[in-house]
């Protein structure tokens, strides 16, 4: 059954190359742990890039109950807490999955780091991963608003307010960051579809250029 | 080659529509672009007018002020107020307070706004140190609000205050600091009352 549908689609499409590319690709041993147990640190990109795909899973349901609105955020925050089935589970894997990824992406910068591979060919990839890295700081930061409570409201509170230091247009970044001249209803729909719509489609866009640059280039090693 | 002309090095039919499509494309980027952009920066184009909020009867204010002192000069107490806040689409009840001093004289009233002009913190007054302290990064301020200590950049802002028959007035304005903000660390106290 399973090969009849494969071969159905690849009569008229021919993926499975596409598919054979990636899923045959060797993994070269001393990027392998269990080959050498030492080359685990090669793989927190990868988890990095499992705990994103967690963070969209998680993060659509919580919006099947979110409300991004100053009155009902909190109250939404709640009820997905108390009255929906296993909503607390889901609410902490998305909490909890936020900071795990800070800490996975920082493990994986270090490793680029130490190890020196963002060296020549690899500087594009520098790049673009630590647009990567502020991206995730992007989500955490605007995420950090959603449930409108208190630690909330003045955690952003401070961290907009940066914005103000920054010469000439500083005034005018704070206005535009918090929709308005103080945290509001304004923030917080902007925050929700920054955190919801405008990241996920640059991050997305970023992970394909990184992956692509990786696969092109392919991984540095052994040394 | 029977009767067509060999085609030209430079500008072919081909480049022409090529430099269309590209022109084309640019409009429809600039157009969505727009509107767009637009939307995202309104909130640096946009001034809120003060909202007037009512501290309570004056009678009242600049007794409290002169109990928690000594010796019949006043010190600093929190008035509280409420008010509706119209947040763009949103009207909602809202609360906060201000800090306030009785001074006597012809300005009477010396009004502090309670956020840090470090971060936006709400700092605490200490009366045993005559000073206020934010909880969160710890600057401090003296009794007339100037920044001594800690990363605060400036002075407490001064709410612009007035009489509305026996209740004492101010205005919250939508700078950082909701009150008027002090520029330079003058130790003269501002009397901000209006008439
Ligand atoms: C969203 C976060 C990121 C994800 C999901 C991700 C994913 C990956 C993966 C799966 C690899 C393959 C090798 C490995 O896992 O170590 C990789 C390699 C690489 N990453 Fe990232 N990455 C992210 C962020 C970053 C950041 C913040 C940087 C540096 C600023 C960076 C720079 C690189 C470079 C230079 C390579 C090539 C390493 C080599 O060839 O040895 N990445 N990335
Ligand atoms: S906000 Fe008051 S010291 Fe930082």
């Amino acid at each position: 059954m399973y090969t009849r549908i494969v071969r159905w689609i690849d009569d008229r499409l021919m993926v499975s190359p596409l598919w054979r590319d990636m899923a045959d690709h060797p993994v070269p041993a001393h990027v392998n742990p269990s080959e050498k147990v030492s080359a685990f640190v090669y793989c927190f990109g990868g988890v990095t890039f499992l705990l994103i795909i967690a963070q969209f899973v998680t993060g659509m349901f919580l919006a099947m109950y979110y409300v991004p609105d100053i009155i009902n955020s909190y109250n939404s925050t709640k009820y997905i807490m108390h009255h929906v089935l296993f909503g607390l589970q889901l609410l902490s894997m998305h909490n909890w999955g936020s900071s795990l990824i800070i800490i996975m992406v920082t493990l994986h910068m270090l490793r680029i780091y130490w190890m020196g591979v963002y060296k020549k060919p690899r500087e594009l990839n520098w790049i673009v991963g630590v647009t990567l890295l502020l991206l995730i700081l992007g989500f955490g930061f605007t995420g950090y608003l959603l449930p409108w409570d208190e630690k909330a409201y003045f955690a952003t509170q401070v961290g907009v307010s940066f914005t103000k230091y920054v010469p000439f247009v500083g005034p005018a970044l704070l206005k535009i960051l918090s929709g308005g001249s103080k945290i509001g209803a304004a923030t917080l729909t902007r925050f929700f579809a920054i955190h919801v719509l405008f990241l996920p489609a640059m991050l997305i866009a970023f992970l394909g250029l990184h992956f692509l640059m990786i696969r092109r280039q392919g991984i540095t090693g052994p040394y | 080659m029977a009767g067509k002309k060999p085609q030209k090095a430079g500008w072919t039919r081909r480049d022409f529509f090529n430099w269309m499509l590209n022109v084309v494309m640019g409009v429809i980027a600039i157009l969505v672009a727009i509107p767009s952009v637009g939307a995202a920066i309104t909130p640096a184009f946009h001034n809120a007018a003060p909202v007037w909020v009512n501290l309570g009867a004056q009678t009242g204010l600049q007794q409290s002020s002169v109990q928690a002192g000594t010796g019949g000069v006043g010190t600093v107490v929190k008035a509280p107020y409420s008010y509706v806040e119209v947040d763009h689409w949103a009207k909602l009840p809202a609360a906060d307070y201000a800090y306030l001093r009785y001074i006597g004289g012809s300005c009477a009233f010396y009004i502090l706004s309670p956020i840090c002009t470090h971060l936006g913190c709400h700092v605490n007054w200490i009366q045993a140190d005559n000073q206020f302290h934010c909880p969160c990064h710890g600057s401090v301020y003296t009794v007339d609000g100037l920044n001594v200590s800690g990363p605060a950049p400036l002075p407490l802002g001064v709410f612009r205050w007035k009489m509305v028959g026996n209740d004492v007035w101010v205005a919250r304005e939508s700078t950082f600091t909701h009150a008027h903000q002090r520029t330079t660390e003058s130790p003269t106290e501002p009397c901000l009352k209006e008439a």
